[in-house]
């Protein structure tokens, strides 16, 4: 036990430390924090977001039929409110603009005078938040059509079925909520990988290059040392992966968001659908375990490499095509995309168990090896 | 001479560097190959070039229209056999017979259909020559230059200044368009967007891949004596601590060397797949590259191929000056692990620095003035490329003040290491 917790000692010495904080401030700058500071991104998403929120809390999760009645009423009333503020200014009526039909038919017009109003208009809240109210009302109504339509591939077919009968599909999940939470927690996801391996390619190179692994031999713990410092490595990886995770969910918390945690992903408004009718927040946990098991696959691989490679050169430049390749596995199809309904549902379980099953024969090959290998 | 070779040798040799290498130019070729579907299409325009010249002027357009209206009857000559109608364009014809053209079974034989869309690929470019010529005579730099400047949220000094680099760009804007410059063809950025593709995608693949392995041969050979506990034979040696110089110009070399391999096979693979053969002499400002909200307009007159000739000696010139950086990281922290990631950290720095600069200062222009900047966009080098690096001479004076710059600091990290106590 004592030499476990010696070797994480080793691992979190105060450089590498500083450089994986320093590092991961750079990552989180240029690639994470658009997604929180630019929440929502401009305008329709604000009123996406907007409405959304009032819905939730005027509804509660999901929208029934009544409700539905409820909310194009108040739909009709910002027509309505439209319509007056329309009528009241001079130049709509010189551009022939009364009504917000009329202000919506002249939408693609050419006409100067109609052009220039809407320019204007787009100051206006009252249009913008019209706009997505009508496509709310939109997607509720043909809400069946609209999926069976998108979604007309038979490989998923019995799915999209289950999910027009279902109740989900009547949930509040604005698409702008869900598509940032998926960008972000996908460059969290590389972001930690980036961090484990950083932290862990000296595991066994440190050791091996000041030939201490000589004398650790001779000690009663022998060659098991190995297994210690394997689990080392795993225990490490699990510290730096709550600890960034838990720094982007606190920043997260700051999009406030926790109003959608229970609602289903299959929403009406979500732009894809999934194979699991879950709540959001269940989406939430699911990622954030798929980020444990790549990080403990990748915390193996990464020990691997370090007791193989002779040199930091060499153990970098393998580390580097590895992230590449399990970055963008994690991007199209672990992390990012998960179970999305026009991927195959097996291949993300599949993914990870191939992933898991690599990671634990490397490491059983090297320990393997160890118990074996000659002392010059 | 000897020592210079092994060492280069102790790079070269080791196995990953060409594992490396070998993957990055697959990856370079897959990416190649998986945009190669519209080279077919592009093969079409040096045909035309072939017939009637690149240059646009009167001659040029009759023989185009010449050719032009003889596909076109050809065409037509095929529609009135199969389906009795002629038509006054080709498009209109693609728009009537879509399934015809797109079925395995319909009226028209292979050899047909392939003839039907060369024709309309040429069709294209015989309609659009008016269409951008005159949407180029149109362009407004003042308009564009305070468009950009509000984009930026410059202000005050820094608004000024950039108003000042836009004045200079429009005398040679002005210029560009009184000698016919942009009175050129070439492949339609619009619907192709190859200016980009080559030097965007591909070129700055190529810097972060020879960047990757630079940085870590660079730190490998210059603490190999410490990492390998030979430091106490070797600087004791007669050569002693001038090997420091060896292993500079070894790295040096290792970088012209890398640079060469990579990117010679990427383009050289580059070109077999996309025919530029008739296109070389084309002027890059070209009303034709047009692919986003401005067209391509260069600071100086250049062709394509001196055009893709001074990127490639930037891409030389910035490998090294990466390699330098190393060399001058590697010298100050000696763990050659951590040299890899304070490069990367530096790096995200350089990436970063102009977004954190206040945007009414001059010193945002400042910060753009960095190998880090420079690299970031190589499809804007030598153009208009922005509010912030439009200069005449921002390629010059960028690498030109770094490899000062590195070499000073490079010479101070040799003569400390002399008095140094290396054990």
């Amino acid at each position: 036990m004592k030499v476990i917790f010696n070797e994480i000692k080793k691992i979190f010495n105060l450089k590498m430390v500083a450089i994986l904080l320093l590092g991961s401030l750079i990552i989180y700058e240029l690639f994470i924090s658009f997604y929180i500071d630019y929440f929502p991104n401009g305008r329709p998403a604000l009123d996406s977001y907007n409405i959304g929120c009032n819905m939730i809390k005027k509804y509660g999760n999901s929208m029934d039929e009544k409700e539905f009645a409820d909310f194009k009423q108040m739909y009709n009333k910002k027509v309505e409110e439209a319509n007056k503020y329309l009528s009241s200014r001079e130049d709509c009526k010189k551009a022939n603009i009364r009504t917000y039909e009329d202000f919506k038919n002249t939408m693609d017009s050419s006409d100067k005078n109609s052009c220039e109003i809407h320019n204007e208009m787009m100051n206006e809240d009252i249009f913008w938040e019209l706009q997505e109210m009508e496509r709310i009302v939109d997607h509720y109504e043909h809400r069946d059509e609209i999926v069976k339509k998108s979604y007309s591939n038979k490989n998923y077919k019995e799915k999209v079925e289950a999910i027009v009968n279902g109740e989900g599909l009547t949930d509040i999940l604005p698409e702008i909520i869900q598509d940032d939470y998926n960008d972000a927690i996908g460059h969290v996801a590389i972001l930690i990988l980036v961090g484990i391996v950083f932290m862990l390619l000296p595991l066994f190179l440190r050791d091996n290059k000041n030939k201490v692994n000589y004398i650790q031999y001779t000690s009663k713990r022998g060659r098991n040392i190995f297994k210690d410092k394997v689990a080392a490595g795993l225990i490490s990886a699990f510290i730096i992966t709550t600890v960034q995770l838990s720094a982007f969910f606190i920043l997260y918390s700051k999009n406030n968001v926790s109003m959608f945690f229970n609602s289903n992903i299959n929403s009406f408004l979500n732009r894809h659908l999934y194979w699991y009718d879950m709540t959001f927040i269940q989406y939430i946990i699911m990622t954030v375990a798929g980020i444990y098991v790549l990080s403990f696959a990748v915390t193996l691989i990464a020990a691997f490499v370090s007791s193989k490679a002779s040199n930091y050169m060499t153990a970098i430049g393998i580390s580097v095509p590895i992230l590449f390749a399990i970055g963008w596995l994690s991007d199209s199809l672990l992390i990012n995309q998960l179970e999305v309904i026009y991927i195959p549902k097996m291949l993300a379980p599949i993914g990870y168990i191939v992933l898991i099953t690599i990671s634990i024969v490397l490491i059983a090959m090297g320990w393997r090896k160890e118990k074996g290998t000659d002392i010059l | 001479m000897n020592i210079k070779k092994y060492e280069i040798k102790k790079i070269l040799s080791s196995p990953i560097v060409i594992v490396l290498m070998a993957i990055f130019i697959a990856f370079n070729c897959l990416i190649i190959s998986e945009n190669s579907y519209c080279g077919k299409e592009l093969k079409v325009l040096n045909k035309i070039v072939d017939k009637v010249g690149y240059k646009i002027d009167d001659e040029m357009l009759s023989n185009f229209s010449e050719l032009y209206n003889e596909k076109l009857n050809k065409v037509n000559e095929i529609s009135s056999k199969k389906y009795n109608k002629t038509y006054k364009s080709i498009g209109e014809f693609l728009d009537e017979n879509q399934f015809d053209m797109e079925n395995k079974n319909g009226k028209l034989s292979k050899e047909e259909k392939q003839f039907i869309k060369e024709a309309k690929v040429i069709e294209s470019y015989y309609i659009l020559i008016d269409k951008f010529q005159s949407a180029y005579e149109k362009i407004d730099i003042r308009k564009l230059a305070e468009y950009s400047i509000k984009s930026y949220n410059l202000s005050g000094k820094a608004a000024e200044t950039a108003r000042k680099q836009y004045g200079k760009f429009e005398h040679r804007f002005n210029e560009l368009k009184n000698n016919g410059e942009y009175k050129n063809l070439f492949f339609i950025g619009e619907t192709y967007k190859m200016h980009s593709f080559l030097f965007k995608d591909i070129f700055t693949k190529i810097i972060y891949e020879i960047m990757i392995i630079m940085v870590l041969a660079t730190a490998y050979i210059i603490n190999y004596e410490f990492d390998n506990k030979t430091h106490l034979i070797a600087y004791s040696s007669k050569r002693g601590r001038h090997l420091i110089k060896d292993k500079l110009f070894a790295a040096i070399a290792v970088s012209l060397i890398v640079t060469t391999i990579i990117m010679g096979i990427t383009l050289g693979v580059y070109f077999i797949v996309f025919d530029y053969s008739s296109l070389l002499n084309v002027p890059i400002s070209s009303c034709f590259n047009w692919e986003y909200g401005e067209p391509y307009m260069s600071w100086w007159n250049m062709s394509f191929i001196n055009y893709l000739f001074f990127i490639i000696v930037i891409v030389y010139l910035c490998e090294l000056i990466f390699t330098m950086i190393a060399f001058v990281i590697s010298k100050s922290v000696k763990n050659s692990y951590v040299v890899f990631f304070i490069f990367a950290i530096i790096l995200g720095i350089g990436i970063m620095l102009p977004s954190y600069m206040p945007s009414s200062s001059r010193l945002i222009f400042a910060s753009t003035f960095t190998p880090f900047t420079l690299i970031f966009n190589p499809s804007l080098r030598f153009m208009e490329s922005g509010p912030l690096t439009t200069f005449k001479y921002y390629e010059v004076i960028t690498i030109g003040a770094w490899s000062a710059a590195l070499v000073v600091l490079s010479t101070i990290c040799i003569k400390k290491f002399k008095t140094q106590n290396i054990d």
